[in-house]
Order: structure tokens, then sequence, then C-alpha cells
């Protein structure tokens, strides 16, 4: 009896401690909240009081400024191609990797996997130099970049998941007379479903919100800026020099929600991926 | 092998292409970069091939991107040439842009840098063309009429063709003023302001902060001449909470154009000042003194109370002291022309009756150290400098420099060139005549009216070494004094000594 | 079999090794050889081409002697220690207590990961706010809820920067380690902390002795991605104090060092580039080699 008691008070204990870093965990997110509804001069003389009124105009207003729905267009075509690109190439190729076994295949994983020590800053410059001399420092040329930056980490994890994956039912597609690709796209790749989940969301959430390489690719051309780029050239320009919070909080409202109603979603999934992702390593 | 491979770069191909599709025609709509005189290139991301112009203009004023773009269409129309404009957008940093439009096949023919430290990079990149090797006659005589302080240099040779002027001081509200002072007395008492002593200013600001604080009426003196205050506050003075309105966390005010002041007491100019030897430091630290000083007075009697408040980037940036000033909660704002727009925004009815008045510092003749530079003059001038300079890149072909030359000659000397200088970028000309010109809005005709009386001062501080002013004196200044509420006797000199011995670390000077 | 595969391999690793090549690779070998060079973004310091320029070992004395880069280096490696440490602490902590939960687990879970989502610069702005209102002027001010100093002007300080950024980081990656240490702990066979408890140890001891070693996997997991992570953090970086009272981290050192002088001096980021290069890879594989280590002994 005692002993379950004490259960019971150690769970709500629990509950209640969990519960208040929950709230410290939203409480950042609540705030931007009710100021996107607020005056500059609102947010800054009470800005935890709820709104004096709920209008839009702010959201509004941050909305066009940012081109929201040209730039959340232009993020995710941008996302979405790389994710694709890094999906089939690195699926491919590690596949391909484990199951010739040569040296070579070895030798070329190890590089990949050691690539992931490479900070961006250490190729920053010489890669915008190079990419100027071949004309690609545009879009096209910022979806090649992440499919070279997020190879590392996805042939990784496809090397370490395909592994496991038994090689008999690929055997009998080869006696059936199947091409490689008829092969691998029919018989391997509906078996890699779990990790290419893992693969797309783990690359989606830094590919969406990434900052830099968008920054140095686009920099300030008019209509092709990414929702990250809109927002940090918006903050910019308005307040040449200060903190336009009118703007900054309903511009930062509008960019989360397409993120947070797409977690509310897939939020098992994306955990999940994250999960196996990290755990697989 | 021979099918796996087309497939493959089928894909690739197929991946690229969509992200062309998708990307590149939604931007072309809204983009600033555009070829005007023959039909528009369609992809947004970056001007395409060769040849779809004759003239490249790298315009770095986002503020004018429009204007340019205009004067850039009718100067081609004149031509019969095509004229492309890339203006970026305002508040962004162009050097990275610049470089990568400089490594690229078409290199813009007319590029912009701010002073002597930036032009560095494109004469010893061998990208700035020296004006003796102009082929045009007529840019020939446009650069040779320059003045002397207006000219951008290395120190051998010229480069430069100013984009315009702009000037700065303690920006007022004579509305506010009338207020204080009565109405009557405005005129008397702008110009007493003008010719008054640092003393008499200083005591003018305790007299008022008394006023604003606790309500006790005072006189103040300036050149001799007394002005009492109205008795009860009325009008605009109801709302003051301090003199001075001041940008605590904005390095640059501090860090470039105030102590600007006391660099003009030193170097003649900026070329001066780039030259400068230890020895002329040390012999400045008088001036630098007066610096320190002054901006006591100033950050002590501010609307926010000097401390850690003072730089807190969201309640005393640019915007929050611009707003404070705009809405009468101080008197003066130590800013330039360019906060035209921004005052303007935060309250309309104020902007026609905006005046600048110098900026004063406690200088002895000794600490001047230029020579037929008085006291007097430095008390009654505000400082009129470049911001922004048009240089022609010698990378392009000649045709094209010929071209850059003459439209630099068609912008700064033809009507139809100076009605978008004026009218639409709102730029008070560098080679205006005082007495014809009207800059069209309180702020700008003040800074001509300056002009017109000879009292200006030079932009000394730009010769300094580069990234000195703001990133390095500028943040010492906020790091350690901005945010410190009692200032002594011993800081001024500290403040002196650091600029001496920073300077001369980063010029290598020993 | 294998000569199958042998004979594609090629074909079907070579976009990889394309991409892997002219993204990384080539750019990386440059990089390393642009760091002996007067480069200068659009040219070289005293010739046309790179080898006219070369300057040995002048750029990676400049850089530490620079004490804007020695100051830079120091302060991300305190950063790192404290960051690695309170995330860990934090998210071990939660997890701990979430496993022991009958209801409601997956719902904090949700929450707790939500900031992960979000990306740094807009995460700093918001933080940007909480510390110079919320936390200087309601909160701990001097007539504020409860007056803690500590807590007032975070940003404004070289050490409560530190901590300021230590929190955001926390509060932003706390969620996702704990998801990595609950699966880790579900995967604790249940009979083993029963038996212990029949054996009469008690929950430190149980800790200690049976769940630590069984977390080894996911502690090398977690410190490699918290140490990288924490190793190149920028965006927090510039959008909470923009390095400001000495509190640039080396990511931001290296892409500001082309404004810090003029000309921009691209040779010695490119040098401070290839320091931290090396500076990550060593920490990394010291960490990845000591944590499986354990792993292997237990």
């Amino acid at each position: 009896m005692t002993l379950g008691k004490q259960k019971k008070v150690g769970q709500i204990f629990s509950h209640i401690l969990l519960a208040v870093i929950a709230l410290s965990t939203l409480a950042p997110l609540v705030l931007l909240v009710i100021n996107s509804f607020k005056s500059n001069s609102e947010i800054v003389d009470s800005p935890v009081a709820l709104p004096t009124e709920w209008s839009l105009k702010y959201i509004i207003s941050a909305t066009e400024q940012i081109n929201f729905f040209k730039s959340i267009w232009i993020t995710f075509a941008i996302t979405f191609i790389s994710v694709l690109l890094l999906v089939m190439v690195s699926s491919l190729s590690a596949w391909v990797m484990v199951r010739s076994k040569s040296k070579l295949a070895v030798f070329m994983y190890l590089g990949f996997t050691a690539a992931m020590l490479i900070p961006f800053q250490s190729v920053m410059y010489p890669l915008l130099d190079i990419f100027e001399k071949l004309g690609l420092k545009n879009i096209p040329g910022l979806i090649i970049m992440y499919g070279g930056f997020g190879l590392s980490m996805s042939v990784f994890l496809y090397h370490g998941f395909i592994k496991s994956v038994p090689q008999s039912l690929e055997e009998a597609a080869i006696i059936d007379g199947a091409n490689i690709f008829q092969m691998f796209f029919k018989v391997v790749f509906p078996l890699l479903k779990s990790i290419t989940v893992t693969v797309v969301v783990i690359n989606s959430m830094w590919i969406w919100n990434d900052y830099l390489l968008p920054f140095l690719v686009i920099g300030n051309r008019e209509g092709v800026k990414t929702l990250t780029l809109e927002l940090y050239f918006a903050k910019l320009t308005s307040g040449q020099y200060g903190n336009p919070w009118e703007l900054i909080f309903p511009a930062v409202f509008v960019t989360i929600i397409p993120i947070v109603i797409l977690y509310i979603f897939l939020q098992k999934y994306i955990v999940a991926g994250v999960v196996d992702g990290a755990v697989k390593q | 092998m021979k099918k796996t491979k087309r497939i493959l770069s089928l894909l690739l191909v197929a991946v690229m292409v969509f992200a062309l599709a998708s990307c590149g025609s939604k931007g072309s709509d809204n983009s600033k970069t555009s070829s005007t005189g023959s039909e528009a290139s369609g992809a947004a991301e970056k001007p395409t091939a060769t040849g779809d112009y004759d003239l490249y203009i790298f315009n770095t004023k986002g503020e004018n991107a429009d204007a340019m773009e205009a004067a850039g269409k009718a100067f081609g129309e004149e031509k019969g040439v095509t004229v492309k404009v890339f203006s970026l957008g305002s508040g962004t940093n162009s050097d990275d842009t610049l470089r990568t439009e400089m490594n690229s096949k078409n290199k813009p023919a007319i590029f912009s840098t701010m002073n002597s430290q930036a032009l560095v990079e494109w004469v010893e990149g061998g990208f700035a063309m020296d004006h003796a090797k102009a082929t045009n006659e007529e840019f020939k005589k446009l650069v040779s009429e320059i003045p002397e302080g207006f000219n951008l240099t290395d120190g051998t040779a010229n480069y430069g063709v100013p984009y315009n002027v702009e000037g700065y001081g303690y920006i007022a509200d004579t509305q506010m003023l009338s207020d204080l002072f009565g109405a009557d007395k405005l005129d008397s008492f702008l110009a007493a302001f003008k010719t008054a002593t640092y003393e008499e200013f200083e005591a003018m600001v305790h007299t008022l902060e008394a006023y604003i604080k606790e309500g006790t009426a005072g006189t103040v003196t300036l050149s001799g001449t007394d002005f009492a205050t109205a008795a009860e506050k009325t009008g605009k003075a109801t709302s003051l909470e301090g003199v001075f309105s001041v940008a605590g966390s904005e390095k640059w005010t501090y860090g470039d154009h105030f102590v600007n002041i006391a660099v003009d007491a030193v170097f003649a100019n900026s070329k001066a000042a780039s030259q400068a030897t230890l020895a002329d430091l040390e012999a400045g630290k008088g001036a630098f003194k007066a610096y320190a000083k002054a901006l006591d007075l100033k950050t002590a009697n501010a609307t926010t109370e000097r401390g850690p408040e003072l730089i807190n980037a969201t309640t005393n940036g640019y915007d929050p002291s611009v707003a404070n000033f705009a809405n009468s909660k101080a008197i003066f704002l130590k800013q330039g022309n360019w906060a035209y727009e921004n005052i303007k925004k935060a309250n309309a009815e104020i902007a026609d009756n905006l005046t600048f008045l110098p900026v004063k510092m406690p200088f002895t003749q000794d600490d001047i150290k230029v020579e037929g530079l008085t006291v007097d003059h430095m008390l009654e001038s505000i400082p009129v400098f470049v911001p922004n300079y048009y240089v022609i890149n010698d990378k392009v072909s000649d045709e094209e420099k010929e071209l850059a030359q003459e439209f630099l000659v068609w912008l700064n000397t033809s009507e139809a060139g100076q009605k978008f200088v004026v009218e639409d970028m709102a730029f008070i000309p560098y080679n205006a005549d005082p007495a014809t010109t009207s800059a069209g809005y309180s702020l700008g005709d003040s800074i001509i009216s300056y002009i017109a009386d000879g009292k200006t001062l030079t932009n000394a501080y730009a010769g300094a070494p580069a990234g000195w002013s703001t990133d390095t004196f500028g943040q010492y200044m906020m790091e350690n004094y901005v945010n410190k509420t009692e200032w002594t006797d011993a800081d001024y000199d500290t403040i002196a000594d650091y600029i001496i011995s920073s300077w001369a670390e980063m010029a290598n000077l020993s | 079999m294998d000569r199958y595969y042998r004979k594609k391999f090629l074909p079907l690793a070579l976009p990889a090794l394309i991409l892997f090549f002219l993204v990384i690779i080539i750019p990386f070998v440059v990089g390393v050889i642009y760091s002996f060079t007067g480069w200068r973004g659009t040219y070289f310091a005293g010739g046309e081409h790179f080898w006219e320029a070369f300057v040995g070992f002048d750029n990676y004395i400049k850089a530490f002697k620079s004490k804007k880069f020695i100051d830079a280096f120091i302060y991300t490696l305190k950063f790192t220690l404290v960051a690695v440490i309170v995330i860990n602490i934090v998210s071990l902590g939660m997890s701990l207590i979430a496993t022991k939960l009958r209801h409601a687990a997956s719902i904090y879970r949700t929450i707790y990961f939500l900031p992960n989502l979000l990306g740094g610069l807009a995460l700093g702005y918001i933080w940007q706010f909480v510390y110079e209102i919320i936390f200087s002027k309601i909160l701990f001010a001097k007539d504020g809820l409860i007056s803690i100093p500590a807590l007032v002007n975070m940003t404004q300080d070289n050490t409560k920067a530190l901590f300021a950024l230590v929190i955001l980081f926390t509060w932003q990656m706390a969620g996702y380690m704990m998801i990595i240490y609950t699966t880790g702990l579900n995967n604790i066979p249940k009979d083993l902390p029963e038996a212990a408890s029949i054996d009469g140890a008690n929950a430190w001891q149980e800790f200690r002795h049976i769940t630590v070693p069984m977390l080894m996997p996911s502690f090398t997991i977690v410190f490699f991605l918290t140490l990288s992570k924490c190793f190149m953090l920028l965006d927090q970086n510039v959008a909470l104090t923009d390095g400001n009272f000495g509190t640039r981290m080396l990511a931001m050192q290296i892409l500001r060092t082309t404004r810090d002088g003029s000309p921009p001096d691209y040779g010695l980021a490119q040098a401070q580039a290839v320091i931290f290069f090396v500076l990550i890879a060593v920490v990394s594989l010291i960490q990845v080699s000591i944590t499986s280590k354990q792993e292997v002994e237990m």
C-alpha cells in the first residue's frame, strides 16, 4: 500500500516537474504568438500582456514583406529537390558499396564518413569560388551543394541499414532477368522505407531552416530568396539598425506555422526518424 | 552500363530543369536586376550570357534603386545602348555581392565603394581605374573639378566620382525650440547657438536638464545673449524626457560620426588621417579628450539613464532613438540627413521643422592641429562628406569604359541626369551650387545652407585603419563606457589613450 | 555475386562521387592550398595566380597571433564544455523521469522536441527579446518579479552571454537528445533493474552500475552530436550578441575575418578554417574513441 502510494506521489511529482519544463519550453513560443498581434511600442512596453486587439494587421504586413507565398514555395522546391537528389544518390551508392565489398568501396565509405568532420567554414569560400566559375551560383547550384553536404550522413545511414538487408531477394530478381535498376527500385528500395524516412526527415529539417548557404549563394537577389533569407533581409532593411519587433515576431510566426502543422501531423515519423538516424550511427 | 549512365544523367538533368523552371520563372517579375532597352532576360538569378548589355552599373545604395534604374534607362535611350543596373537592397552589406560580380565573366563597368579603405582592395586587384587613364575629355574635365576634399584617393591617384554629399549634426525641431524659448526668439536662438562656445552649450544642457527633470525654469546664455525658458512647460516641452536622444547600442553613432569631429581637429581630411604617424596621433590627445567630455555630456543627459539600459538594442537602438526624438521626448538627436525619412515615418508633422545644429566639443586652439582651422570654425560647422563613390572598372572592355565615363558625365552635368540625382534620388549633388540648389526637404536644405556659409568639416575619420572606427573603437566605447553610469576625468584620459593606441596598432605604427 | 555488383559499382556510385568531389573534396583541398596564399577574394596579392602568391605559414602565424581568433577559440571551447554538460544533464534527467511515467510521456516528448524544428536565426531573435525585455525588465530587474542581477542584461557581458547562449541552445537541443536517451533507456532489459533492486541496490547504485553502462551507446551518439553542433554554432551566436563583448565563436570569426580589414584577407580566413577543421576532427575522434571504448569494456 505505502509503496503504491509512494509511487503515486512520485508520479505526480514527475508530472509537475515535466509540465513545468514543458511550459518553459513553450513560453518563448507563446510570447511569439501573442506579440505577433501588437505594435512595436505595445510589444516593448507590455511584452507579456495579451494584445489589446487581435488584429491580423501585423501578420498580413509581415507576410507581404517577406513575400511569404513566394518564398515558401521556393524553400519547399529547394528542400524537396535536394532531398530527392540525396535519397536517390545516397541510397544507390550506399547499396552498391555494401554489396560489392571491394576495397574501393570500403575506402569510399571511410572517405564519406570522415568528411562528416569537415566544418562548413573550411570549404565555404573555395566552394563559392568554384561554383561561381562554373556558373552555378544560383538555385540549381544551391541544390547541388545541399546534395554534397547531406551526402556523408545519408550514405552513412543507408550503409548501416543495408548491411542488415538480406541479399537473397536480389539474387532471385537477377535470376528472373531484372536489370539492376529494376532490381533496386522494385526489390531493394521498398525494404529501405524506414531509413528513407530518417534520411528525408533529417535532411529536410536542416535544409528548410538553413540560412548561411542560401545567404552566400543567393544573397539578396530579388524574388529567389528562401524563407530564412527573407526573414533576415526583412529585419535588416526595415529597421535599418534597430529591431523592428512588430515585423520580426509576426514574420517568424508565419514562417514556423507550416513546420509546426507538419510536425503535429507527422510527429510519429519525425521522432522515429530522428531516433533511428541517431541510434544507427 | 551505357544505359545506366544515360538514365542517371537524364535523372540529374530532369531534377535541374525542374529546379530552374520552378524557381527561375517565379523569380523574374520582381527582380531589381534588369536590362533596359532590350528585352529583359528571363532568368532572375543571374543576368544571362555576355552581350545583352552595353553598360553594367552596380549600385550599392538600395534607397535609390528605382531612380538609378530610371536614370540608366534614360541614358540608354539617349545613346541608343542597353544599360543594366543592379541594385542591392538597402541595409545590405554589398561587399560579398560585389566580389562575386567581380569574379564573374560579366563584371560591372561602374561599381561603388565607400572610402579610401575600401578602395585598397580594388586598386590592389587592378579593378579601379585611375582617372589619369581616362579617355573621355568631358570626363577628364568632370573629375578635375571635383573639390580636393571630395576625391577618392589611395594617396597617389584619384579613382572616384562622388554619389552625393551628406551631413550630420544635432537635429533639432524648431517647434520644440519655440515652445522652450518663445517663437519670437527662434531665429536669434538658432544664430546664437551656432556661434556659442562649448562652455555655454554645456551650461545650456544642464539648465535644460533641470527644466525637464525638475521643472525649474532657467536662463541659458548663448553667444552672450540670454534666452529664458518658459516658466511652465508648454506644448511639445511637456513630453520631454531628456536633452538628447541617444542610440546607445549603435556603435557607429559614437565610433564613427561623433569621434570624427575630434579627428577633424587633428587631420585635415581622410587622406591626411590615412598617412598619420604615431606623433600625429599623440598630438591629437587633447582633441580626443574633448571628444570624451562631449560624449559624457551627451550620454549623461539622454532620455535613458546611462548604464546597461542605454546599450539595450531593443530599447535604445537606432529606431527607438529616432522615435524618441520624433515624439518630442528629446530636444536633440545627433544624426545625419539620412535619418529624415525615418523621422518622417515616426512623426510626419515635425519633418518640415527640422534643422541641423553643430556638434560642439571643448577644443582649445592648442588641440587643433590642422593649419588654418580655428576653434570658432569647429564650433559653427557640421561635417559634410561623400558617403559613396562611383568607380570605373579597369577590367572591362575599352568600349564599356568609354560608355561608363560618358554615363558619369551625363549623370553629373546634364540637365536630365541632374534631375534624377536631385529629384528622384533626393541627393544633394557634390557639385551643387548652393545658391541655386534646393534639396526640397528641411534637413537637406539645412546642409546646403551650411555649404553656402562655408561652415563645413570633413570626414577625416574615414582615413583611420579599416575596421578601427565602429568595430574596434565603437565597440570599446559601448562595452566599457556607454554602459557605465559614472565617468571620471581619468576616463577621459583612458579613452583618448585608447584612440591613439588602437589606431596606431591597427595602422602598424610604432 | 560480388563480381556482379563490382561491375556495376562505378556507374551507380558515380553521382555520389561527383557530388562529393565537387562540393566537399575539391573545395577542401583548394581551401587548404589557398590558406597558404595571399588570397583576397577577387584576386591574389602578389600575382595573377595562386602559385605566385604563396606566403608559406604566414596566415597560420597571423591567425595564432590574432587576439580575436584566440579569443574566439577559447570562447568556443568554454561554450562547448558548458553546453555539452548542461544539455546532457538536462536531457538525461528528463528522459529518466519520463520513462518512469505511466501516462502522457509522449506528449512531453512532442513538446520538448518542438524547438528543434525551428531555424537558429529565428530562435536567436526571439531569445534576444526574451533576454533584453522579459529577463532584464520584467522578471529579474531590481523592481521586477524577483531581483537576480545575474540574469539581467545577459547579452551585455562576456560570461553572462555564454550562459545566455547555453540556455538558448539547451532549450533547443534538450528535446532531441532526450529522445535518443529515452530510446537507449527503453532498450535496457526490464529484468536488470528489477534484479538489482531485489539484490538491495538503491536508486543511485542502480543508475551507476546498470543504467550508465547500458546507456553507453547513447552517450557516444549524444556526445558526438552535441560536441559538433556546439563547435559549429553560428546562427544563434549572430542573432543573440553578434559577437559583442568578446562573444564571437569560431564559426563567426571565420565568417567575419573578411570584414575585419581592408583588403579582405580571405587567405587568413581560410587558414582559420583549416585550424577549425583540425580542432573538430581531433576532439571528435578522441571523444568517439573514448566513449566507444567504454562500450566495448561493458
